[in-house]
This record gives structure tokens, C-alpha cells and sequence, in this order.
């Protein structure tokens, strides 16, 4: 049995201006002690995927409509709000986007960590500060004592983004959801954060979900990559496998924008137009209308996923 | 003229707006009714305001007197009406009055800084700390009662909100290049407040002003409850109330009335006023 | 922290200095000669300049204005012009009815308002919610004299449940004359309290840090009242100490209302007889509360949000 089992979720977003299918019909699981990537550029569904895994997309406008996310054999989507409650923060912890806005202003950062301490472990006071004090210096920051006793706005955005790592990290959690948690933050301390992620993957055998719209930073953070494209999965592959043999148009793509110290070329490439709103996708395929493949199939029935081999999954008429 | 295209379309936009918000709707036709009732109320009113009877004092509602009479036997719903006049005038006069001063105060503030910005929102801020209603009792006390003094005790409690108003948004657009680009090309500082400041604080400063008539209504009630507004005989709604108060037990209807015109008053201003704000603000509680 | 309260603190005092000061140049703009007000206007022209004498206004302005500060400041109001008595009498006999109306309308305020506003953002647009529209609406519109008129057409004049007039004897009769009054001042309260509540909690549950609370597995009940309800406090707590004052002025109207021997009440019988050092008195009074009251809002405020002390 895996540790993450995530079967055709599909995530509806009710908004003014109509129905936007945010996640339409994923399929992923994670092995324990295992890290996944989730890639795609902005708005293609991956942090409604993320929030969804915890149940924790903003309801209303989004809903999760139809699929079924298992963690360890049991369904998130049909949990009561206990057992959601005994879950969240305790087995699956997230490290979210900006660490500006995810603390708390008015409470210590320490007393913030010691809250799921004090939670999840039914520990006293003391020793759920002094836990927190611990995780602190888990994270690398130095003279933890003094910063469990500050508050988010004595820290710097990094310090911060370790703190919630901190905070995630507090009950030992099974699997880690990490979203863009480097986004936000200076080049020099994304590169530290990164760093400080790999260790932990190595130390402490948590599975991680990585979500990012930068390739670039999961090539040696995670086992495999799923590719999203307008809340679509559309390459499922290892990640050795996706960056030597990419098999989605879309993700090729995603790999030609990637710079790289031994490019030939002085231009970066791109993947032409954008998008399309949401609430205004093509029929068929909703990558066709940037494909430079496209046939004439692409633009009435959506391709299904297939395995191509090599332990990777794509839908992609050319493919197919 | 770009006036004249805007006009006709901003026009259309309140229109939409006020279909779609039948509340609000009703809050402005209750104020325009409001209004026009206390414009033509002298030739309207069945009885006289000031014509006092004993034979017929202290009576309840009637077919002759819808609200009654008061205790010296004066038609209520004539009072009611002829109030209006009163409470009407003064909520929209002081407001007005204190636009007057308080924008120029802050254009002022907002455009030269320094010292000059120090002194007037330090006043302003001072009058600010204090209630409203305190402040007019203050000047009321110093100015001795009458319907001026109302006008000024309100106008003097508003002028702090106007300061502000204009304060900030001068201070934003003294930074705009048009204005350098006026006072490169020689406008004096007077005309560029007026051609360049004005115009561009007139949607808020509309906004400000009807949110605040229905507290200059409410001050003006409250001041003259306290006999300190218009004096006895001329009927306002506050003083209504003042006079009905020494007979409760004997006859309520004179109080009770005259308090259901100002309750009646302030939430048909409210309500228009808090559209507006939404309108402007449209991200404000959505 | 310690630094913030002191420097807080001693802004007080040009504050104090500057009401001082404007309270004693309005006073001197009132009309009328106010010897001639208390003796009447055929007193002997002698009477009237040993009443000036006896009250300094014959003095140089600027050695009445500093007798004036320092009368203020020793909290020494001297003697009412009318009859006489010692004006720190007639304080103290005041003074106890309005704090006593002013707190009791406040908590109403508060227990009511802020459970009400948070249960009104949690349900937004729901039954409560409207309800709550309502009562906001008619809270902002009726004056609160006028409530208090109908409060005692209805609970004292018709049911009979509670005195109309005065402040009573004794503490169960005392608080039984309060009931009415307090209620009148904290219902208003309440409806701008719920309001404030309502919408600053709203914007706070929309923040991040609100669903790193859910994520991780705080109950929605502490989500709401422990991380959501502290930050939406913060907005709170300044538009209560304004609303604090718009009470504290109320209590002027409700008095007179309830004829309940308060500060208000003295003050404005003050204006009408035109009782000089008891208007100057009620109005130094009044105005200590209002510095005093922006004072502890911003304490408060900063002893919510740890931010606040260090800008």
C-alpha cells in the first residue's frame, strides 16, 4: 500500500464568472519516504492539488468534486473532521508559498511550532517549547532559544521560511507537502532553503511533495515529476526519465526554458502564448492551442494517458 | 470636452447600480422625499405649527391630528413637518459649511508639509479625539444656544473628517508630475489647488458628505434634546422630543413621533451614504 | 514595551495643555457677562464688580489663564456662581452616576457586540448575519435618547418593570434605575461593536496565516477564536476606544433623559444657568476622560499586537 494515493481528484472552483475545472481528473500516489514533484506553470491547478491533499482549499468558492485521495489506505475526501483534524499538522504538515503572511502576527514563533506539539502529542507547556526550541535548531537557525521567543516580524523572510519548516516538521509527519517554498524568497536563501529540504529528505525519510514552476529546482530533490497543465496531468515520469527523454509537448517545453550552464543557445526559449482562461478552455487537448504538434484530434478529444514506457505516463495524441 | 462623455455614462452607472440595490434605492427616494416634504411643508401642513389650543391638548392620534396634539394642543404632525425644515437645513448645512473650511485646511496641510502640515492636523487630530457630540456642547456652552450655534458646533465636529480627506489625497497628488508641470509653467499654488486638487478629491468628498449628513442630523437632534439647538417655538425634531419629555406619562406621542422623524432621517442618509462608499470601495465587504 | 508606554505617556502631556487651553479660550468667548448672569440684571453695579473680583475676571487674561491651569491640574474647580456650593462637591456627587453608566454600557457593548459580530462573520449571509444587518441598521440610525424615550414608554410607563427617573438609593434600587440607561447606551454600542467585529474578522479569515492554523489541525473553533479573533481585535480595540467616547458623550443625553444626576446632567444645567466654574469644571472632566481613554486604546492596542511597540 502506498503512503499517498491520489485517484482522479478533480477540484471544481465556483466562481461569478462560471465553472473552472482548477484540478480536473489527477491520478498519483507516493511511496513512503519517497518525493514527488508537481510542475507546471502558474494557475495550472497544482496548489489547489496540494490544498486539496488536506483537505484545506478555501470552500466556498473551490469544492472537491469527485475522486478519492488515500493516505495510508484511508480516504481524506470522506474523513469526518476529527479524524481530518488528528491528520493535518500531525501526519501531512505543509510548508506554504510566503512565509511573510503564513505566521501568525501576534503569537511567538515558538508558541506557534508548540501548537501542533501541544496538539498532536498532548504535550504540556514546557516540554512543547522546549520541542519547539528543538526543531528550531533542526532547521539550522542559529541561538534557537532567542527566536522561539520572537515574533514573525523580528525575522527575516529565510528565517521565517525555516520556522514553518520547523513548524512542519514538529510531529514527525509522514509526508511533507512543500509549496513553492522557495517563491517568495531571495535567490541566495532559496538556494539554502533547497539545501536544508534535501537534508531533511535524507535525515529524516519524510515523503515529500514538492510543488514549483521551476524545474530547475527539483532535479536532484525528487524521485519523480508530475507535469500539470491547465489542471490536467499530462506527464507522469522518474525524474531522470522526464529530463532525458521528455515525452509531453508541453513539458519539453517546460525543459527548453530551463537555463542551463552548457547552453549552446544565448536566447532562452519559451513556450509561446499563455494559458488560456479558465473558464474559456479548447475543446480536446487543452495544451492544442500553443502545441506546435497539433493534429487535427488534439482539438476534439481529449488524449488519454498512456504508458509509454520507462515507467512514464503522458497524454498526448502524438503519443498515443 | 472628456467632462461631457463622462457624465452621461457615471450618470447610467448610478442608475444601474440603484436597480440592482433596491435598498439603497429606497434609501434615496425616502431622502429626496424627505427633502422635498420639509421644502414645501409650509403650504402643506393641515394645521399651524405654533397655534396653541388647551381645549384640545394632550390628545392622541386622530383623524383631525394624525399625531396628536402636545401639551399646548399644537398639531404634532404639523410640528413633525415644519421639524423637518429645521433638522433638515442644519444636517446638510453644516456638513457643507465644514467642507468648506476642513478641504481647504487639509489641501493646504497636504500641499505645503512641514510646520504648516504639523499645526493644522495636530488641530485636527485634537478635534478629532473628541466626541462630536462633546465638542458641540462645548461650543454650544461658549456660543450660548441658538440654530447658528448648532450650524457651527456641527460644522466644527465635522472639520476634522474633511481635513483628512484632503489631506491624504493632496499629499498624493503634490507628488504627481502634472503639478511640477503647472508650477514650471508659473500657476500660482491657489489656482493649482483649484484646477488640479479639487476636482480630483470630488468623488470622495461627495461620498463624505452625505455619510456625514446623517450624523450632522443625528448631533443636531441630540444638541437640540439638550436645548441647545434651535430655541422654543420653532419646532426641530430634537426639541420635540425635549418638550414631550416633560409630559411622557401623559402623553408620549409628541416624543415618539418627532424621535421616529429623526430615526427615519438618519437611516435614509446612512443608507445612501454607505452605497456610495461601496460603490467607490467596491472591495469593502463585498 | 516599557519604552512605548512611557513615551505614550508623556505625549499625554501637550495633549492636556492644548484642551486645557481650548476649554479655557472657549469659555471666554461665552456671551454675556457671567457676574451678570449669576446675579441677575439688576444687581448693584458694586455686587457685580466684587462678584468679578471674588472670581479673578477682573485679572489680566494671562494670570487667569494660568489660575486656570493650575486650578485644572490640582483638580481645585472652585465654587458654582449660582448657589455657591463647592464645585469638587458637586463632582463628586456626579461623578459616580456617569462612570457607572459608562462601564456598564461599555460591557454591554462589548459581551454583546463581539461574540455577535464574530458569530455574524463565521455565518456570514446567513440568518444571523441579517439579523445582524438589521440591527446595525437601526443601532446606527436611532438616536440613543430617543431609545431611552421608548425604552421607558415601553418597560416603565406601560409594563412598569423599571423606575423612569433618577438614580435611586442603595444598590439593588441604584441598580435597578440603571438598567434602562445602560441598556439604552449599550445596545448602540453593541451594534457598532458587531459591525466592527464583523468585518475585520472576515478580512482576517481570509489570511494566510488563518489556514496554516486549519493545516495544522487546530480545531475551527480555536482557529477562530484564538488565531483569527487576537489579530481582528487589534482594529477592534481602536474603534472601541473611539466608540468609548461616542458613549461617554452619550451619557450626556441619556441623563438628561433618565434625570440621572450625572456629569451630563450637570454640565448642561451648568450651560443653561449659565454657571460658569460648572460648565469649566464639567468640561475639564469630560475632557480628562477623553485623553485618558486614548491613552489606554493605545495600550491596549500594543498589548495586543507585539508589532505596535516596536514601530
Amino acid at each position: 500500500m502506498s503512503l499517498l494515493e491520489v485517484d482522479r481528484l478533480q477540484v471544481h472552483l465556483f466562481t461569478n464568472r462560471g465553472l473552472v475545472r482548477a484540478v480536473d481528473g489527477v491520478s498519483f500516489s507516493l511511496e513512503a519516504g519517497r518525493s514527488l514533484g508537481i510542475v507546471g506553470e502558474s494557475g495550472c491547478g497544482k496548489t489547489m492539488t496540494a490544498l486539496a491533499l488536506m483537505r484545506l482549499i478555501p470552500t466556498p468558492p473551490a469544492q472537491i468534486v469527485g475522486g478519492s485521495i488515500r493516505f495510508d489506505g484511508e480516504d481524506v475526501v470522506a474523513m469526518d473532521d476529527a479524524r481530518l483534524r488528528a491528520l493535518r499538522g500531525n501526519q501531512i504538515a505543509m510548508i506554504y508559498q510566503d512565509p511573510m503572511t503564513t505566521l501568525n502576527p501576534v503569537f511567538t514563533v515558538g508558541e506557534q511550532i508548540a501548537e501542533s506539539v501541544r496538539l498532536h502529542r498532548h504535550d504540556g507547556r514546557h516540554a512543547a517549547f522546549l520541542r519547539a526550541v528543538e526543531m528550531l535548531k533542526l532547521v539550522g537557525i542559529p541561538d534557537p532559544d532567542r527566536v522561539a521567543r520572537a515574533y514573525p516580524h523580528q525575522l527575516s523572510g529565510g528565517m521565517r521560511q525555516r520556522a514553518v519548516i520547523a513548524m512542519a516538521l514538529a510531529c514527525d509527519p509522514k509526508l511533507l507537502i512543500a509549496d513553492e517554498p522557495t517563491t517568495a524568497l531571495d535567490v541566495t536563501i532559496q538556494a539554502q532553503i533547497l539545501e536544508l529540504l534535501r537534508r531533511l529528505r535524507d535525515d529524516l525519510g519524510t515523503g515529500i511533495i514538492l510543488i514549483t514552476h521551476d524545474l530547475g529546482v527539483i532535479a536532484d530533490l525528487v524521485d519523480e515529476v508530475v507535469v500539470m497543465y491547465a489542471g490536467k496531468l499530462v506527464e507522469h515520469a522518474p525524474v531522470r526519465q522526464l529530463f532525458a527523454a521528455p515525452q509531453h509537448p508541453y513539458t519539453r517545453g517546460l525543459l527548453r526554458s530551463v537555463p542551463s550552464l552548457d547552453m549552446r543557445e544565448h536566447r532562452l526559449r519559451t513556450i509561446d502564448g499563455t494559458v488560456p482562461p479558465a473558464h474559456a478552455m479548447p475543446e480536446g487537448c487543452r495544451f492544442n492551442p500553443r502545441c506546435a504538434l497539433v493534429m487535427d484530434v488534439c482539438r476534439e478529444k481529449e488524449p488519454p494517458l498512456v504508458d509509454v514506457g520507462g515507467g512514464t505516463r503522458a497524454a498526448c495524441w502524438a503519443l498515443a | 470636452m472628456s467632462d461631457i462623455a463622462v457624465t452621461p455614462s457615471r450618470q447610467s452607472a448610478v442608475l444601474t447600480y440603484l436597480a440592482a440595490n433596491k435598498l439603497t434605492a429606497m434609501g434615496a427616494a425616502l431622502c429626496c422625499l424627505l427633502i422635498f416634504v420639509a421644502l414645501i411643508s409650509p403650504w402643506i401642513v393641515p394645521h399651524d405649527p405654533l397655534e396653541q389650543s388647551f381645549a384640545t391638548a394632550n390628545e392622541g392620534p386622530s383623524d383631525l391630528h394624525w399625531f396628536g396634539t402636545d401639551a399646548f394642543g399644537r398639531d404634532v404632525f404639523s410640528r413633525v413637518l415644519i421639524g423637518g425644515r429645521i433638522s433638515l437645513s442644519i444636517g446638510i448645512c453644516a456638513p457643507v459649511l465644514s467642507a468648506l473650511f476642513g478641504v481647504w485646511a487639509g489641501m493646504i496641510a497636504g500641499y505645503f508639509g512641514g510646520w504648516t502640515d504639523r499645526m493644522i492636523s495636530r488641530f485636527s487630530d485634537l478635534l478629532m479625539s473628541f466626541p462630536s457630540l462633546l465638542l458641540g456642547v462645548m461650543i454650544a456652552a461658549a456660543l450660548g444656544p441658538s440654530f447658528q450655534t448648532a450650524v457651527i458646533a456641527i460644522a466644527v465636529a465635522l472639520f476634522p473628517r474633511f481635513v483628512r480627506l484632503s489631506r491624504s489625497a493632496t499629499q498624493v497628488l503634490r507628488r504627481e508630475p502634472f503639478v511640477d508641470a503647472s508650477i514650471a509653467a508659473g500657476r500660482g499654488t491657489f489656482s493649482i489647488m483649484l484646477r488640479h486638487v479639487l476636482p480630483n478629491i470630488a468623488g470622495p468628498l461627495v461620498v463624505a458628505l452625505s455619510l456625514w449628513v446623517a450624523t450632522a442630523i443625528r448631533l443636531e437632534a441630540a444638541l437640540s434634546f439638550l436645548g441647545l439647538g434651535a430655541q422654543p417655538p420653532t419646532p426641530s425634531w430634537g426639541n420635540m422630543i425635549r418638550d414631550g419629555m416633560s409630559d411622557l406619562v401623559g402623553d408620549p406621542w409628541p416624543a415618539a413621533f418627532a424621535g421616529a422623524a429623526i430615526t427615519l432621517a438618519v437611516l435614509a442618509f446612512n443608507m445612501v451614504g454607505d452605497a456610495l462608499r461601496d460603490m467607490l470601495d467596491p472591495e469593502l465587504d463585498s | 514595551m516599557a519604552g512605548y508606554i512611557l513615551r505614550r505617556i508623556l505625549e499625554v502631556i501637550p495633549t492636556v495643555l492644548l484642551v486645557l487651553t481650548l476649554v479655557f479660550f472657549a469659555l471666554r468667548i461665552m456671551p454675556g457677562d457671567p457676574a451678570v448672569a449669576a446675579l441677575g440684571e439688576f444687581a448693584a453695579p458694586e455686587a457685580i464688580e466684587a462678584f468679578r473680583d471674588k472670581l479673578g475676571l477682573n485679572k489680566p487674561l494671562y494670570v487667569q489663564y494660568f489660575s486656570f491651569i493650575g486650578q485644572a491640574l490640582t483638580a481645585d474647580f472652585g465654587r458654582s456662581m449660582n448657589n455657591n456650593t463647592s464645585v469638587n462637591a458637586l463632582l463628586a456627587q456626579a461623578l459616580p452616576h456617569t462612570i457607572v453608566l459608562g462601564l456598564t454600557a461599555t460591557a454591554i457593548g462589548i459581551v454583546v457586540g463581539i461574540p455577535f459580530g464574530a458569530m455574524t462573520a463565521v455565518h456570514r449571509n446567513g440568518k444571523l448575519d441579517g439579523f445582524g444587518r438589521i440591527f446595525a441598521l437601526i443601532g446606527f440610525s436611532l438616536p440613543e435618547f430617543y431609545f431611552g424615550v421608548l425604552l421607558i414608554i415601553v418597560f416603565s410607563l406601560h409594563l412598569d418593570w423599571f423606575p423612569m427617573l433618577g438614580a435611586g438609593k442603595g444598590f439593588v434600587d441604584q441598580a435597578h434605575h440603571l438598567v434602562l440607561p445602560a441598556i439604552t447606551l449599550g445596545v448602540v454600542m453593541a451594534a457598532f461593536v458587531m459591525r466592527l467585529t464583523r468585518s475585520s474578522l472576515l478580512e482576517v479569515l481570509r489570511r494566510d496565516y488563518v489556514r496554516t492554523a486549519r493545516g495544522k489541525g487546530v480545531p475551527e473553533h480555536w482557529v477562530i477564536f484564538k488565531h483569527a479573533l487576537r489579530n481582528a481585535l487589534i482594529p477592534v480595540t481602536t474603534g472601541l476606544g473611539i466608540y468609548l467616547l461616542t458613549t461617554l458623550s452619550g451619557t450626556i443625553t441619556v441623563e438628561l433623559v433618565f434625570s440621572r444626576p450625572g456629569l451630563g446632567t450637570m454640565l448642561i444645567s451648568g450651560v443653561s444657568a449659565r454657571d460658569y466654574t460648572v460648565v469649566q469644571a464639567g468640561l475639564v472632566v469630560f475632557a480628562f476622560f477623553v485623553v485618558c481613554v486614548n491613552l489606554l486604546t493605545d495600550l491596549l492596542c500594543a498589548a495586543i499586537d507585539p508589532r505596535i511597540a516596536l514601530r
